[in-house]
């Protein structure tokens, strides 16, 4: 009988999650990386066992075979004085390898220190390691290592030690930038405030942070150690021991007598570079990844099979549009991808908007008020379907019609204002040449018309001095302007609806008056408002109707009036009085206890049983219904006659209006 | 004032050298109030008004140009670094922003036992038990401290940001838009919450807000600031709800109110101002350009902070209660 009755994924509690992958687990996911990790393993090893796995010494001497190809004796052929190549490769390799490593050491040791101590500290440490930076970048290398092998002759310790000396200030300024990053960061500033001393801070907070950074310079330093090394091998300055560069040279020296000596030596090289940089892309690919794991993972619930949601949105998706409505939203069911699975984030929305008048929708974020809204004329993020319903606007069934046609009408018939005003407004243009290019798109007509008539729009938006605001940049301008622009050129073609999502939520209480006196204006000019907020005050202000939705779902709807006064759903009544607006100083704000279950962890039934005082074993079995409670009211609540008495029984903060 | 307050900040001044050719942005201009043991201060002020830097000169996080700062009768104005330790066990922060206020790399209970482990050095299980307590105050779950910041929601993060705070068993936190960035629901729990442990502990609070809703509730005293300078100060029901001060008169006129007859009135009422035209001149009342009533002096000569009805208010148009100027 009755359903299973889950609690919706308020409770991180109930379901331990795995531990979070590391940079190292996501890096041991790549294909590429396991292999080029593996190579670099067999590299060392081998290099390592030397004397246990290669039959002859590195000098050991074959003269009647010498310069000869691979054969059964002598695995990769035999070079000079008929010294074997394999032998050479691993006992040169130890050689190598270990110059590397030592460039390396000297690499990190002074350009990580360097580096962070510049991004942290700033100041004039910072400026030194940058200008010394700068000097480095400027002594070409290859020169300095040289003139170091001159003084310590085929001593490739002296000159490695010098080529990660020259290679560090370069270490240092990337570290320096990365470091400077996390300086900023919220979480150093409160570890600062808790006392931490600076080097716990460095430690704790700031190396884990730019340790990706270092690792990918590191394995790009790696790789072109290497190539040093062997070009020093190549020019004949290097060791006098077996090491792959000396092994290059002798090459090049025979490339007449025996070409394949080339092949062992160059191949080992070419190889162990490409395992250093497919490493090095592979921990930077796998550090991005770690920052954009940062998503709640859900508890593992999966969204209840949505047969009977399915079966209500189609019931009221089959209902015609409203008589004379400008927009009319009917049974509107969306499905964004989460996680690589389609998952119904709004489900069978439905309410009309009216020529000039306007509606607000309402709600707390995550409940997917923004996707209603760019749903509504195509403009669902990628991958996001309509999976149900119909939205008619001006009587035309927009989920049916093409994207041309979508696009004429949102051009043409649509003003649209965002919540960040200055950045939706393209940094390289003045505002008046972007709100005249909008206005050419619509009427095509003439530059200075446009121009001219953007003017007209900065002054009807209010703009002080349009003139000089036509000539700014989106910079110069402050965030109510450019919320001004923003709505001149929503203007540009006079709309017969605005959609604003959230336009005040960015500004000032000052600035957002204004505004707000703008958008009345408007609506008494005849333009219909979709406001998408989550600020009653707002709504109070603006609109006629509020559309309250929760999880997905329009959980109300209902003229302004009665619904702040008298709110049916018991969520409405919950968010109501959790308003500091309504609140009494001395005692507690009547609060909603957990969150908003996410899409994936919706329940079977009402979507807000698992925070509702009143839920009972029949909010859990079925989808609810949206009724109507009295004319023009409508509410998603099997219980909602019963909720307004207890609204009435409510003891705190329902009846505190303040007069401010 | 009362004679010693917990947190005394007296003609506070703070400079900003802008970027470029360095010129001097005065962030905090002259500021002085009081928080006395277990009160709330809530200082109010729009974008650019510097509250935000107040709070970060008493944390030392700002260096003040002028000034000084006292807390519980010590000069902490240019407190260095290594005393700053011992003051983090009595002064403590919540920010606004709970996504970036975590490391995401360190498990909840890592973040929450970072002071007591690196500032107060204490031994692991004493921590730990700590640790378990202040997550539980907070209303988080027991296995909270195992997990890391992103399996959390905003409001959860606030409140592990107060276990943070708390844990140090602080007398006084300053709250940076400690709320602002949250639904009204979850606004609503953590408001209650901060409420619960002040009346538990003898918190005081600095709440630095832009919402006037918000510090009505929670303050007892309310600081109005704009580009800087107090515009107005008193107690919450004289301030919040009686303002005399033209700016504060204009920042409660225009915050709607979730009901549309008395917002339509208030609407109707609203003196308005005029639209902000960046920085002001120097010489007068910052508030000057935009304010309905200013009158000539208003431009030329910056008002002091005097006595009015209960309050103090900088503004040329009112006739203080006294010739007594306040600092």
């Amino acid at each position: 009988m009755s359903g299973p009755a889950v609690q919706p994924g308020t409770q991180p509690g109930a379901a331990r999650p795995q531990a979070r992958p590391g940079i190292a687990r996501l890096l041991l996911r790549r294909p590429a990386v396991v292999v080029a990790l593996a190579v670099l393993a067999v590299i060392v090893l081998c290099a390592a066992l030397a004397s246990v796995i290669s039959p002859y010494g590195p000098e050991q001497q074959d003269l009647l075979h010498a310069l000869k190809g691979p054969s059964a004796s002598h695995w990769l052929g035999t070079g000079e004085l008929g010294l074997d190549v394999f032998a050479r490769l691993v006992f040169g390799g130890r050689v190598t390898l270990t110059v590397v490593l030592i460039a390396m050491v000297v690499y990190l040791a002074c350009g990580v220190p360097l580096g962070i101590l510049a991004g942290y500290k700033g100041g004039v440490f910072d400026w030194l390691v940058l200008k010394s930076a700068d000097v480095a970048f400027a002594v070409p290398s290859i020169i300095v290592t040289l003139a170091v092998l001159a003084v310590f002759s085929h001593n490739e310790t002296a000159a490695m030690v010098a080529f990660g000396l020259l290679g560090a200030p370069g270490l240092a300024r990337v570290v320096r930038s990365a470091a400077m990053g996390v300086r900023q960061e919220l979480f150093v500033r409160a570890a600062i405030t808790s006392g931490l001393k600076d080097g716990v801070i460095i430690l704790r907070h700031v190396l884990p942070r730019v340790a990706g950074v270092i690792l990918v310079q590191v394995s790009v330093f790696a790789a072109t150690a290497v190539l040093m090394e062997t070009g020093l091998g190549f020019l004949g300055v290097g060791t006098k021991e077996s090491s792959w560069g000396s092994l290059v040279g002798e090459a090049s020296r025979n490339i007449g007598l025996n070409p394949w000596l080339l092949v062992p030596s160059g191949g080992i090289i070419i190889v162990f570079v490409l395992a250093l940089s497919t490493i090095g892309d592979g921990i930077r690919d796998a550090a991005e990844e770690a920052h954009a794991a940062a998503v709640v993972r859900s508890p593992g619930r999966r969204q209840a099979p949505s047969a009977t949601q399915a079966a209500t949105a189609a019931v009221t998706a089959g209902q015609e549009p409203t008589e004379g409505a400008l927009l009319s939203v009917r049974g509107l069911t969306v499905t964004l991808p989460m996680a690589g699975r389609a998952t119904v984030t709004v489900r069978d929305v439905t309410f009309d908007v009216m020529p000039g008048e306007a509606v607000g929708i309402v709600g707390e974020s995550g409940c997917g008020k923004s996707i209603t809204a760019s749903a509504l004329f195509g403009m669902l993020p990628g991958g996001g379907r309509v999976t149900a319903g119909r939205v008619f606007f001006d009587g035309q069934d927009l989920t049916k019609a093409s994207p041309a046609a979508l696009r004429a009408i949102r051009g043409a018939r649509v003003g649209w204002i965002s919540q960040d005003p200055i950045s939706s407004l393209d940094p390289v243009y003045t505002a008046g040449a972007q709100v005249a290019q909008v206005v050419r798109l619509h009427t095509g007509c003439s530059r200075k018309e446009a121009k001219r008539r953007a003017l007209e729009l900065f002054a009807l938006v209010r703009l002080p001095d349009p003139a000089r605001v036509a000539k700014s940049y989106p910079h110069q301008l402050s965030g109510g302007m450019a919320q001004r622009v923003g709505i001149a050129a929503a203007l540009a073609a006079k709309p017969d609806i605005i959609i604003a999502d959230e336009p005040t939520t960015a500004l000032d209480v000052t600035v957002q008056a204004e505004i707000l006196d703008l958008l009345r204006d408007l609506r008494a000019g005849g333009t219909a408002i979709l406001l998408i907020t989550h600020n009653w005050g707002l709504l109070a202000d603006l609109c006629s109707r509020a559309v309250v939705m929760y999880a997905g779902e329009v959980v109300e709807e209902s003229p302004i009036t009665p619904i702040v006064r008298d709110p049916a759903h018991p969520y409405t009544q919950a968010l109501l009085r959790s308003d500091p607006h309504r609140g009494r100083r001395g005692q507690p704000l009547p609060s909603l206890e957990g969150t908003v279950p996410a899409p994936p962890d919706w329940p079977v039934g009402c979507h807000f049983q698992g925070r509702c005082p009143l839920a009972a074993a029949a909010c859990r079995t079925a989808a609810v219904p949206l009724v109507a409670v009295a004319p023009g009211r409508f509410s998603r609540c099997l219980l909602a006659g019963q909720a307004t008495t207890v609204v009435q029984a409510a003891p705190a903060g329902t009846g505190g209006q303040d007069g401010g | 004032m009362v004679a010693n307050p917990l947190v005394n900040v007296n003609n506070l001044t703070v400079e900003y050298r802008l970027p470029g050719r360095g010129g001097l942005l005065r962030a905090v201009d002259g500021v002085s109030f009081g928080i006395e043991r277990g009160q709330t201060v809530g200082l109010v002020g729009e974008s650019g008004s510097g509250k935000s830097t107040i709070g970060n000169a008493i944390l030392g996080l700002a260096d003040p140009a002028d000034g000084r700062i006292e807390f519980d009768g010590a000069d902490i104005t240019h407190c260095p670094r290594a005393d700053r330790r011992l003051l983090a066990r009595r002064i403590q922060v919540i920010f606004q922003d709970p996504f970036g206020s975590m490391n995401p790399s360190l498990t909840v209970g890592e973040t929450v036992a970072e002071a007591l482990r690196y500032n107060l050095g204490l031994p692991k299980a004493q921590i730990r038990e700590r640790v378990t307590q202040a997550l539980a105050d907070v209303g988080l779950p027991l296995d909270a401290a195992e997990r890391y910041p992103t399996e959390f929601s905003g409001g959860q993060r606030q409140r592990i940001a107060i276990a943070r705070a708390l844990i140090m068993d602080p007398d006084f936190v300053i709250c940076d838009e400690a709320v602002s960035a949250l639904d009204l629901s979850v606004q609503a729990q953590v408001l209650n919450l901060l409420v619960k442990l002040r009346q538990e502990r003898g918190l005081a609070y600095l709440f630095i807000t832009h919402d006037l809703a918000v510090v009505r509730y929670i303050s007892d005293q309310i600081v109005v600031l704009y580009a800087g300078q107090v515009m107005e100060r008193g107690p919450v029901d004289l301030v919040a709800d009686r303002p005399v001060h033209p700016y504060t008169q204009a920042l409660t006129e225009a915050a709607p109110v979730p009901d549309p007859e008395l917002q339509a009135a208030r609407q109707a009422a609203r003196t308005k101002v005029a639209p902000s035209a960046g920085s002001t001149g120097q010489t007068g009342c910052p508030f000057a350009a935009r304010c309905p009533g200013a009158i000539g002096r208003c431009h030329t000569e910056r008002p002091a902070l005097v006595p009015y009805q209960g309050v103090l208010a900088a503004c040329h148009l009112l006739t203080p209660d006294s010739k007594e100027t306040i600092p």
